[in-house]
């Protein structure tokens, strides 16, 4: 394989189009390829520097592999490429109506433990999860193919939330799973 | 990581922990959020007609030093004028909770909740 990896992006690493709904399945094949391509052992016998560069390339197409894998990651990762930033973190504002309404649901999974059956409420929030994620996801698809990618930008730090309250509702069934057993 | 004294006692007995009507005209609210670790906060000021703010309350759904961050500036609220309340500035907040540089952004939530809840009242007193 040649150097030019370097000078490409993720996507192209993965020959896809730049957009939301790659296959992954594709990229997960092609990672594998791409990965023997450069394994260590098929430089035993080479330089020192063609051993560098081989490692680097592996530690760069480990890097393209879950970025494009995460959707937040790649989401990110396309915005990125069209000059925003992804990564601030002093830019708090954000739709009131949307962290309200995060915040109710943060309300409503500490409260779970005290309804008669905790399990199945919480079945019933991660549905809910999964809709608004695929809801967002849709959204972001739609509003990077027509470059509003201000409001792309919103939908992937929404994104983010749903994200955080998904794995707090995760780590709850799983410790009152435990307590079940 | 550990966390310092002063965060762990805002931590473990948070003070100004609750909810003002968000309707009345004398509160105002400020819902702020931080995309990258998924904190909520909410910070809600009631003011008296001379302009000091009387009561300050939070609600934070984040990490240690998230919620101390919300607690300590309840505290550092009551009794200021909006003006004065507006000045308290994300390193006073870092600085008072010895809070490490990964977790300054706390502070800065907590900054953007005072100037949210501010605007709020003041927005609800034009309007």
């Amino acid at each position: 394989m040649s150097v030019d990896l370097f000078n490409k992006s993720y996507f192209d690493i993965f020959n896809v189009p730049l957009s939301y709904d790659i296959d992954l399945n594709k990229v997960g094949e092609i990672y594998l390829k791409l990965q023997k391509s450069v394994h260590p052992d098929r430089y035993a016998n080479s330089g020192d520097q063609e051993k560098r560069i081989a490692m680097q390339q592996t530690s760069l197409i480990n890097q393209a592999f879950y970025t494009l894998k995460d959707p937040v990651s790649r989401a990110q990762y396309m915005l990125k490429l069209k000059g925003l930033d992804m990564d601030s973190e002093t830019d708090t504002t954000m739709d009131a109506e949307f962290l309200m309404e995060q915040m109710e649901f943060r309300e409503s999974i500490m409260e779970v433990q005290d309804k008669s059956d905790p399990l199945s409420e919480l079945d019933s929030m991660l549905a809910v999860l999964g809709k608004k994620m695929d809801g967002l996801s849709k959204d972001f698809t739609n509003l990077f193919v027509n470059a509003s990618y201000d409001a792309a930008r919103e939908a992937v730090r929404k994104m983010q939330f749903i994200i955080k309250a998904k794995k707090e509702v995760n780590e709850l069934s799983e410790k009152l799973e435990d307590e079940l057993m | 990581m550990a966390y310092s004294e002063k965060v762990m006692d805002h931590y473990e007995n948070p003070r100004n922990v609750g909810t003002l009507d968000k309707d009345a005209a004398n509160v105002g609210t400020g819902m702020v959020g931080a995309p990258a670790c998924g904190d909520v906060m909410r910070l809600q000021i009631q003011v008296s007609d001379d302009g000091i703010i009387e009561n300050a309350v939070f609600k934070t759904y984040g990490c240690g030093s998230a919620i101390a961050s919300s607690s300590l500036v309840t505290e550092w609220m009551k009794g200021k004028t909006l003006e004065e309340a507006k000045k308290i500035k994300n390193l006073d907040i870092a600085e008072e909770l010895a809070l490490p540089p990964v977790k300054v952004h706390c502070s800065v939530l907590a900054e953007d909740a005072i100037s949210a809840a501010v605007e709020d009242y003041l927005k609800k007193r034009a309007g």
